[in-house]
């Protein structure tokens, strides 16, 4: 092996070792950062996620009132049933 | 009879050399592949038919003045096109699982050992009578792993143009082979009880979130890996334009009309750097050997992370998702989700998958970037 071929497997070497070690570390300075992002946000959250969660608790309030009251509200066992058909569908078709 | 003589001579046929009917052939089998195999056919396509028109006898279109030698000194030796491409990419791309479960950078990390182990295949070529890589040119054919073309294309234009149509060919060929290529490697590395692994439903991610992302990640990069900027910043871009809710007309036309025109002009401008003296060399050859070299390291390195990751972690990780480290999005996701489909019907790996995917479209810019910055001009 000649003495050029060794310094570039040298070289290489080297650009192996600074070249894993940045990727690594960059990505994980970034996993902090995303971290630090989520806690952010979870400390400030902005107005339209506040009005989302707002939206959405109504909405499931209205549900369960409108559940109580409707007589053509869902029961379980027809759930139940709805549940295993589009399971067996989804077997048969996957066997298929 | 001199009439006759002089067009004769017009036509290309008595100018064809040996070399130039090769490169057509081979930019015919271009074109097969992308139209009858739907390989890549968005820049197979032109590649393809730039190879063909670069080859032409008499035409120029190569030659200085002619079309394909403005549209490559434009946009491909400038890098001005890969990067184009690049805000295309991050306006198309959703990182909602990546933001979700951030570990999975770890394995966009992992994936790119494919690139920085090539080098050594390389150089070690360079013992072949018939080889003479630098590391530049090593660095350029190293990217290949990555399995990024507008990353591949643009560190090639900028360490080894010589070079350029042969590592675009590659790059982009590896890709459409994803399927083919990752899955014996995926089962190779996991055991059939490790591949029926479910994974935990990933969080829901904030819109705030989603557009502080590609600003952090910009941050992160101008401090600490300016190289890099130009393929990161470009693809932040592309994403903040998506996530920030306030320019649809500039993301849609990121994501459409922008980046199609370019890939048009990207592939073409590629194509023009098929022609014979260049393409068909051994080092070609080479190229392709160690383009499957670093793609098929890259893939490896990613599952084995994915399964020392779920050995450490409380919460299962499907080593299968490693695979997807690679980039090559969102071909390599899918193959995972198809392999892990076919170990456990129930198991959809997608969205888990999507986290590792882009994770390493982000990795592979940042080895770019460390390699422009160590061996760079």
């Amino acid at each position: 092996m000649s003495t050029q071929m060794n310094d570039q497997l040298m070289e290489a070497g080297l650009l192996l070792a600074v070249g894993m070690s940045v990727v690594s570390a960059f990505l994980i300075l970034l996993i902090a950062g995303i971290h630090s992002i989520a806690w952010f946000c979870r400390k400030y959250p902005s107005a339209e996620i506040i009005s989302h969660a707002a939206h959405t608790r109504s909405i499931q309030d209205r549900t369960i009132q409108d559940n109580n009251k409707s007589p053509t509200s869902v029961s379980p066992q027809v759930a139940a049933a709805i549940i295993a058909a589009v399971h067996t569908h989804r077997h048969t078709t996957l066997k298929s | 009879m001199e009439k006759l003589l002089i067009l004769w001579d017009s036509t290309s046929i008595p100018h064809f050399e040996l070399g130039q009917i090769v490169m057509m052939l081979v930019g015919f089998g271009l074109l097969y592949l992308a139209i009858v195999r739907k390989f890549e056919p968005l820049l197979l396509l032109p590649i393809g038919f730039g190879a063909l028109l670069t080859n032409i006898p008499l035409a120029g279109f190569s030659e200085a003045g002619g079309l394909l030698h403005y549209i490559y000194y434009v946009g491909v030796d400038t890098g001005v096109f890969p990067l184009l491409i690049f805000m295309g990419v991050g306006a198309m791309t959703d990182f909602s699982a990546l933001i979700a479960n951030p570990r999975m950078l770890l394995l966009g990390a992992a994936a790119q050992f494919g690139i920085f182990a090539t080098l050594f295949g390389a150089i070690l070529l360079n013992g072949l009578p018939w080889f003479d890589f630098s590391m530049q040119d090593a660095s350029a054919i190293a990217i290949i792993g990555g399995a990024d073309g507008p990353t591949a294309i643009f560190l090639a234009s900028k360490l080894a143009p010589e070079l350029l149509g042969a590592i675009a060919v590659a790059a982009y060929s590896y890709m459409a082979l994803v399927p083919i290529i990752q899955p014996p490697i995926m089962r190779a590395l996991t055991t059939p009880e490790e591949r029926k692994l479910p994974m935990a439903q990933l969080r829901v991610v904030s819109k705030k979130e989603k557009i502080l992302f590609p600003l952090a990640v910009l941050v992160l990069t101008l401090i600490f890996l300016p190289a890099a900027t130009p393929l990161v910043g470009m693809f932040c871009f592309g994403n903040l334009l998506k996530e920030c809710g306030v320019v649809d007309r500039l993301s849609y036309t990121a994501q459409n009309e922008l980046i199609n025109i370019v890939t048009i002009f990207l592939g073409l401008g590629v194509g023009s750097k098929l022609s014979a003296d260049k393409f068909l060399t051994v080092e070609t050859l080479g190229i392709l050997a160690l383009g499957a070299v670093a793609f098929s390291i890259g893939t490896a390195t990613g599952v084995l992370m994915a399964k020392l990751m779920n050995k450490l972690s409380k919460d299962n990780i499907n080593p299968l998702i490693g695979a997807a480290g690679v980039s090559a999005v969102p071909m390599a996701a899918r193959v995972v989700n198809k392999v892990g489909l076919e170990s456990n019907p129930h198991n959809f790996l997608l969205m888990h998958a999507m986290g590792p995917n882009v994770a390493g479209v982000l990795g592979s810019a940042v080895a770019a970037g460390i390699l422009l910055a160590l061996v760079g001009p």
